[in-house]
């Protein structure tokens, strides 16, 4: 029988392992769903910050200023003025569609993921 | 036959082109994005399709009409508002100005058919509370302030009137459309982004929006982040001229010796309202949408969707304290949960609920 | 080469008949996962088209969905529509693939790209039509990875029984059109 296959049979499967593969790899990403961090302020374009390594950043607003801290696969607000602590308070944003606001330094973090993202969020 | 091998090589070339088409199926950004300061809240505003429009010009625009809209209707530094307030205590006769009319107007309707629930006739009831200050704070008031306050409470039908002349028939009348000016203010930032030529928006002013339009042959995808935590609690579709608006307890608010005191005061005691964590409410006027949201808030677990039956709102969600959530039999087939959520239909009749699994 | 219409019918005929045997027996046999089979009929399909051309073979197909589901009683049911789709999807796959058989791809070449065609079909009209659920997708690799191997698994099985030589015969080569 292995002499009966031919070059095309190495092609066909190979493509159909690859698809196979891709989908898995789509469909149960696990967290690593999660590729990067969105931080819309306003008056500002949109930044992006990958999800990949360990990362602190500092973000200026009229309020002062925003401590972001970005570890693989996950963000928080790790300090931001307001006296409500209301961004610090949503805690690890993890899956895509995960946010915090801070409504003082007009901005929002928000996980995005490789899935489709939403056209707005509704809070 | 060398005439089919480079055939086989090319079929295979195309297969594997289409599979990485198909993979990094990530769609580019087809819509514009742009966020902004305005109405007292952080505004985002989506624009389809992408790359056409002038954002500056846009951002320029909505934002300063919104912040005229928000002077306006300030319920308590000076603006429109503010002066029809001093008026209206005065007791005498005048005339409305323009921009606060349409709102006295339509909650004088809302609060006929709430049984008064719905009554921005009670800003003296929220300064009270601390929450006529950009940060609000405490003390709450004291018993025998609030006894005041609910002795004879002011409400819309203590406005006169007759066209655009007013008169106040009540000393302790004061207005605060918290409940419903956003409504207003993103029905006209959508009318006024089709001035400028955008047929297919989402105007969303801190969280609340409105649809306009449609992004191509799909329906806007909108996540309903989780009012107990920060994921996202389901996803909804809409199409055009839908609005979305939330009540909720985690909004504006403070914490006074480990209670959490927030703004949506409930004219009944005179507190803010309790059972209820958050109240969303579908449908295609952004006016009622807010005004709904706010009412179904007071209204609580139990009423709420009386109320959401008189205000003619078929399409509406309340999330309480532990983590469940009630729905509209209107509302079951728009939303989709995130989450393991337990769900429970409530029809209007009272008394009469359904369990869904 | 044979084109007695009458012998074609009669080959055809037999060749569903077995289709539809297998079908039925699979049914009987119990599955890990509820809806995955090995696609045992689907080793006739191949058969059938590679030595009495596509034609044939969607006849066969038809005859053999249509006549399995008359006999387990499932005729017009979704399980009928989804038989019927991933049939036909993965007939749609072979039309194309067919004439480089067996130049450049063997029993097995056709094998996997028509059953995950197959499965693919199936998905899409239940995700589409019978349950649209929006979690559904999730199914879908696991889905296509059964039928990756039932491809393999069929296309092994196809191959074994084209070398037989009394089935040799009837192999066509689209190149020297003829079979032989």
């Amino acid at each position: 029988m292995i002499r009966s296959l031919r070059w095309g049979d190495a092609v066909v499967v190979a493509l159909a392992t690859a698809l196979v593969t891709t989908s898995f790899a789509l469909g149960y990403a696990p967290g690593g769903d999660s590729t990067h961090l969105v931080v819309t302020q306003a008056g500002m374009e949109p930044r992006h910050y990958p999800l990949n390594e360990n990362r602190a950043i500092r973000v200026e607003g009229p309020a002062g200023v925003t401590e972001i801290e970005i570890q693989p696969g996950r963000a928080r607000c790790l300090r931001s003025p307001g006296n409500q602590g209301i961004c610090e308070a949503a805690g690890w944003l993890e899956r895509p569609g995960d946010m915090a606001v801070s409504l003082p330094n007009r901005l929002m973090l928000q996980v995005h993921g490789a899935g489709s993202d939403f056209d707005s969020m509704h809070y | 036959m060398t005439r089919s091998h480079p055939h086989i090589w090319l079929r295979a070339v195309a297969a594997l082109l289409l599979l990485v088409a198909l993979t990094s199926c990530d769609r580019k950004p087809e819509t514009d994005r742009l966020t902004f300061q305005a109405f007292g809240t952080l505004v985002d505003i989506t624009v389809y399709p992408g790359g056409v429009h002038d954002l500056t010009r846009i951002e320029s625009e909505l934002s300063e009409d919104l912040e005229i809209m928000h002077a306006s209707w300030h319920a308590w530094e000076q603006g429109s508002l503010g002066r029809t307030n001093q008026l209206l205590a005065l007791g005498g006769e005048f005339s409305a100005p323009p921009s606060v009319l349409p709102l006295i107007e339509y909650a004088q309707e809302l609060e006929g058919r709430t049984d008064g629930l719905f009554n921005p006739a009670l800003g003296r009831l929220i300064a009270a509370w601390g929450f006529h200050q950009d940060e609000a704070t405490g003390p709450p008031p004291d018993a025998e302030r609030l006894e005041a306050l609910l002795a004879d409470p002011p409400r819309m039908s203590d406005i006169e009137r007759r066209g655009v002349r007013l008169r106040g028939r009540h000393p302790d009348l004061q207005l605060d459309f918290g409940g419903m000016g956003k409504g207003f203010a993103v029905a006209r930032s959508l009318d006024l982004l089709a001035d400028l030529g955008v047929e297919h928006a989402i105007v969303n002013a801190g969280g609340d929006l409105m649809t306009r339009g449609r992004p191509g042959d799909r329906a806007w995808r909108i996540g309903v982040r989780d009012p107990l935590g920060q994921g996202v609690l389901a996803s909804i579709e809409l199409g055009s001229d839908e609005a979305l608006f939330t009540s909720g307890d985690y909004e504006r608010g403070y914490e006074w010796e480990g209670e959490r005191i927030h703004h949506v005061i409930d004219p009944r005691s005179g507190r803010p309202s309790r059972g209820l964590v958050a109240a969303t409410v579908l449908h295609d006027d952004p006016r009622l949408a807010d005004a709904a949201a706010t009412t179904l808030m007071i209204a609580g677990p139990d009423d709420w969707p009386l109320y959401a039956q008189r205000l003619g709102v078929e399409k509406a969600l309340v999330v309480l304290p532990d983590g469940s959530v009630e729905l509209t039999p209107g509302m079951v087939p728009r939303v989709e949960f995130r989450r393991e959520v337990i769900r429970r239909i409530r029809a209007a009749e009272p008394g009469v609920g359904a369990i869904a699994p | 080469m044979n084109t007695d219409p009458v012998l074609a019918d009669r080959r055809i005929a037999a060749l569903a008949a077995l289709a539809i045997g297998l079908q039925v027996i699979e049914a009987a046999i119990p599955s890990p996962v509820p809806g995955i089979k090995p696609g045992l009929a689907n080793v006739i399909t191949l058969v059938t088209l590679v030595t009495l051309g596509w034609r044939a073979a969607l006849a066969v197909t038809l005859l053999r969905v249509v006549g399995a589901s008359l006999l387990l009683g499932t005729l017009l049911s979704p399980g009928f529509w989804l038989s019927l789709t991933g049939a036909l999807a993965a007939l749609a796959v072979l039309a194309p693939l067919l004439p480089l058989h067996p130049r450049h791809l063997s029993a097995l070449g056709l094998a996997v790209p028509a059953a995950i065609a197959h499965t693919l079909g199936q998905f899409l009209l239940a995700w589409a039509v019978i349950i649209p659920h929006p979690q559904l997708p999730l199914l879908l690799p696991p889905l296509l990875l059964a039928g990756l191997i039932t491809g393999v698994v069929t296309g092994i099985l196809t191959a074994s029984v084209l070398a037989d030589p009394r089935i040799q015969r009837h192999v066509r080569d689209p190149s020297t059109n003829q079979s032989g």
